[in-house]
């Protein structure tokens, strides 16, 4: 730009004249025709209110996370995975009052809980295998419940049931809030659902859709890589499938089957294409084993009443 | 194929944003005055006088001070604000009256205005009072001058000659 076009000095200035016209810099000089317009009384009010805006920045309310994570005491024993995987460190362990026999209980502070829902991922009680019709996690989202993420599940697979005919795989693609827009998927052997984040999913979940041939195949999709939007999403989620990390996806199930994809809201070519790939490689594959069908669940005649710690 | 789309519309992309900031960096122009019209100036920083004379202090009042306190004349340093009032072609242009400067008001008023005025032959008069507003305007200048579009004519104080300078 400078060789088409190089920045020259002006003219001398003359103080007893004004330039009919000013090539001004209007990114460096715009306060110049304000200050003629508006007068310095605006201009100083301008400046000291964005100023003054600036400097209290810091100290303004964070924005308020009203349905922050609960603690269900009946269904917690303690076992600190969501003290250790918080990544806000609003997950405290604390001494137990309640009698149970154990040492310790959970405890969070709504005021650092984002309500990503990576320590409902991290519970062992979180697991769709229960029987129960509703399920109750030793910490949840009151927001989007671990049993309303397996019901969004279960009423995917349905659809995925309904539509597939042939040899397509079947694939269940999972979607966080902040990644990869996964609604936009619009193939037959395609069902999505979406979670606050992907943390947020028991390695449990995969177990249940694999073993219980509901799906061919899992795609767990979330945040561009290194920027998960609730820190550890991503890390904790592959961590856990690649059992390197509590709770891990357990031995039985074929992980070949498992893939992830990493990347922004706009990464949608992306997605695109890992699916493609995805399902040419799971055609592959020998078909797998599964265990015996589901039994009824049972119906939940007086709901669990945990008090949130 | 679709990579080469890629690249294409990033260099569009990055093309059209060096033009923007190569555009507003020295474009579109600026008129500070419209095409038909001069300035007036006045900028003027004149101190007004003390409120209050000078005072030799009695016998009695110098005894009651302190040996190292003992000063013949005691001085307040406060001034007047200063008023001034321009007229142009007999019309009034500006009248104003700035306080004096500084924690204790002893130091210079200062008066500094731009007036966007028709071009053309103006009679240009100024009076400045320093000893309260409302008295005996303390200096007076008049002068007619020709402004072409553009021009700056000063409405100033001249404190080698002291007087007010038109020009």
């Amino acid at each position: 730009m400078s060789l088409i076009k190089p920045a020259v000095s002006d003219t001398p200035a003359d103080l007893s004249i004004v330039p009919q016209e000013l090539n001004l810099d209007w990114f460096y000089a715009l306060l110049y025709p304000l200050y003629d317009k508006w007068g310095a009384g605006a201009l100083w009010m301008i400046t000291v209110g964005v100023s003054s805006f600036l400097t209290i920045l810091p100290w303004l309310p964070p924005q308020k996370i009203n349905d922050s994570a609960e603690v269900d005491n009946l269904n917690c024993n303690g076992c600190s995975r969501c003290y250790t995987d918080c990544p806000f460190g609003a997950v405290t362990m604390q001494p137990r009052t309640d009698g149970r026999p154990y040492p310790r209980i959970a405890e969070v502070n709504p005021d650092i809980c984002t309500a990503c829902g990576i320590c409902v991922g991290a519970c062992p009680t979180a697991t769709p295998f229960r029987s129960q019709d509703m399920l109750v996690t030793g910490i949840d989202l009151p927001r989007y419940r671990l049993t309303e993420l397996r019901e969004s599940t279960d009423k995917s697979l349905a659809q995925l049931k309904e539509k597939v005919s042939g040899d397509k795989p079947r694939i269940i693609v999972y979607g966080c809030d902040f990644g990869i827009d996964v609604k936009q998927i619009d193939a037959p052997n395609v069902v999505v659902t979406k979670l606050p984040c992907i943390g947020m999913l028991p390695p449990s979940f995969v177990d249940y859709i694999l073993m219980r041939g509901k799906a061919d195949g899992v795609m767990l999709t979330g945040c561009r890589e290194g920027d998960c939007f609730h820190r550890f999403g991503i890390q904790w989620t592959e961590q856990r499938m690649a059992g390197d990390r509590d709770p891990y996806l357990r031995k039985r199930v074929p992980v070949e089957r498992v893939r992830t994809c990493w990347g922004a809201v706009t990464d949608s070519k992306k997605l695109h294409q890992e699916i493609a790939e995805f399902e040419a490689h799971l055609s592959a594959l020998p078909t797998i084993e599964v265990l015996s069908p589901e039994k009824p669940r049972k119906p939940v005649a007086d709901k669990p009443k945990g008090e949130a710690a | 194929m679709g990579r080469i789309f890629d690249i294409l519309g990033q260099g569009v992309a990055y093309l059209l944003f060096a033009l923007f900031v190569g555009y507003f960096a020295n474009s579109p122009p600026y008129s500070p005055l419209e095409k038909d019209q001069a300035l007036v100036r006045l900028s003027i920083s004149y101190p007004g006088q003390r409120i209050a004379e000078c005072r030799k202090l009695s016998a009695k009042e110098l005894r009651a001070k302190a040996h190292n306190m003992r000063k013949a004349f005691d001085c307040p340093r406060e001034r007047h604000a200063v008023r001034i009032e321009v007229l142009m072609d007999g019309k009034p242009l500006y009248d104003g009256i700035v306080s004096p400067s500084g924690l204790a008001n002893d130091g210079k008023s200062l008066f500094y205005e731009n007036f966007p005025v028709p071009a053309g032959e103006h009679t240009l008069m100024a009076r400045l009072y320093d000893n309260g507003a409302n008295k005996k305007a303390g200096f007076q200048g008049e002068r007619a001058v020709q402004l072409a579009p553009g021009k700056v004519a000063i409405v100033g104080f001249d404190h080698r000659d002291h007087k007010i300078m038109i020009k």
